[in-house]
């Protein structure tokens, strides 16, 4: 259990950077152009999970 | 609005970056090795330390390292599942570039909007400016990234003994910093 959370690490970090995004984006800032800046990292994501679940 | 107040301070920024330095050194330790854990988290903080001004807060130091890890444990998921370039290092460190620099981008987007201290990459600002950061800017983390990776990768394959490793890869960090700010500065 805690050794699959710990292979999660990543994935958890990337998510949380992109959720960090969103949330100064469109609350923080109050600049929602600024998630193009967190598009790329959440295409990111993605890409890593289905990688993920390939493997 | 209740949500407004998850967006983290100043406080809370050092938090999370101390919390995923943390995370990054279990990952590295219980996933790698103790040895590739003690050397990367140890160069990483000394580039950190040593990068533009990065004296100011300790969270400037933390940061580099938990970048740079994220885009080369990200690089290594995606590599490893296509034949095509697995086991290739030479891709594997130009990637880590490239996604070092779009980890950046969204840490530079969120850290300026939100009024974090972020490193001085040494990059001048101006032209195009994805989500309110300066593409120099991005690129100057995407060249920190390559040339981090790179150094590490060229020592752990070049057949050296782990002291040799060691004690070059640590003399090497400060020659790097300053050619990652030569390079950013040509930016």
């Amino acid at each position: 259990m805690l050794e699959r959370l710990v292979a999660r690490i990543p994935a958890l970090l990337l998510a949380g950077l992109v959720l960090l995004g969103v949330l100064t984006a469109v609350w923080g800032a109050r600049e929602p152009g600024r998630l193009l800046a967190t598009a790329p990292a959440a295409v990111l994501l993605v890409a890593y999970l289905r990688a993920g679940r390939r493997r | 609005m209740i949500v407004e107040e998850l967006v983290p301070g100043a406080a809370g920024w050092q938090v999370i970056v101390a919390v995923a330095t943390f995370l990054v050194g279990v990952h590295a330790y219980r996933k790698l090795s103790p040895f590739f854990a003690i050397t990367w988290l140890g160069a990483g903080l000394l580039f950190g330390a040593l990068w533009s001004g990065v004296a100011v807060r300790p969270e400037v130091s933390l940061l580099p390292v938990v970048v740079f890890y994220l885009s080369a444990a990200v690089t290594k998921g995606l590599v490893e599942t296509r034949d095509r370039v697995r086991g290739n290092h030479l891709v594997h460190v130009v990637m880590t570039g490239v996604f070092g620099g779009v980890i950046a981008l969204a840490v530079e987007s969120a850290g300026r909007s939100a009024g974090w201290v972020l490193p001085d990459t040494g990059a001048s600002a101006g032209g195009f400016s994805p989500g309110g950061v300066p593409w120099r800017v991005v690129a100057g983390w995407a060249v920190a990234s390559t040339a981090f990776y790179g150094l590490y990768k060229l020592l752990d394959h070049v057949g050296l003994q782990r002291p040799a490793q060691t004690v070059l890869l640590f003399a090497a960090v400060p020659f790097l910093v300053r050619g990652v700010e030569a390079v950013n500065a040509a930016l």
